[in-house]
């Protein structure tokens, strides 16, 4: 979904650079879409074309309705995979960010560890014996 | 009832407009990420079909696990795109040739 996203901000830079190809390879792409298409259609017909269709065996499993079974299925039978998942999202999320960031040297941080190690000497400096 | 077979039909269109945008758009990366994209809907459509015919519910668990695999995918994939358009200021296949033999 973000892929498209992207597409409609980007797209419409060099949008007249990829004519060329698209007359090119025209023909190729076509009889593929349609021997695929003729090739697959035909088994799927062939196949399938006798069955009776009977969705509803028995994947009710707590309640009539599908997001709760799914969830309840997510949540007991498959919760491995589903951390596992997570971790795939995690990974990804720090892939894109290492990948993307790029340090801006005008900026100012803070470096959190140096600020843990002041101790009060290198803040504070008590002066005496003014008076005299 | 609508036929299984409409469903798989479906889903194979969709699936060979993908693989025919990816020969028809030979220039932008970008366009090419969205077909895999498209693919992988049909792949989950098909899921989603097959395992509500066989009255089974892991075919769609199943794909929640495809897609969140297929957004890590994305994810990394603008990633590298980004850091590809900084370094060759263009997203066009025929730029990248520097592995040609």
């Amino acid at each position: 979904m973000v892929l498209f996203l992207f597409v409609v901000m980007m797209l419409d830079i060099n949008i007249a650079r990829k004519k060329a190809a698209y007359i090119k390879y025209l023909p190729l792409g076509l009889g593929v879409f349609i021997i695929f298409n003729l090739l697959i259609i035909y088994f799927f017909v062939n196949t399938f074309e006798n069955i009776n269709y009977n969705a509803v065996n028995n994947i009710n499993i707590i309640s009539e309705s599908n997001t709760e079974n799914l969830g309840y299925l997510l949540f007991t039978e498959y919760i491995l995979e589903f951390e596992i998942a997570g971790l795939i999202l995690l990974l990804g999320i720090i892939a894109a960010i290492v990948l993307t960031y790029r340090k801006n040297p005008d900026n100012k941080f803070q470096n959190p560890s140096k600020q843990i190690e002041v101790s009060k000497k290198d803040r504070l400096k008590v002066i005496t014996g003014l008076k005299e | 009832m609508i036929p299984i077979s409409y469903y798989l039909i479906l889903s194979t269109i969709i699936f060979t407009l993908s693989i025919a945008g990816i020969f028809l758009n030979r220039k932008n990366i970008l366009v090419l990420l969205m077909s895999l994209e498209l693919m992988f809907l049909s792949v989950n459509f098909n899921l989603i079909t097959l395992g509500n015919y066989l009255g089974d519910l892991t075919g769609q668990v199943f794909v929640f696990f495809v897609l969140t695999v297929v957004a890590a995918e994305s994810a990394i994939g603008l990633a590298l795109l980004i850091v590809l358009f900084r370094s060759k200021k263009s997203i066009d296949v025929d730029d990248l040739s520097e592995l040609k033999g």
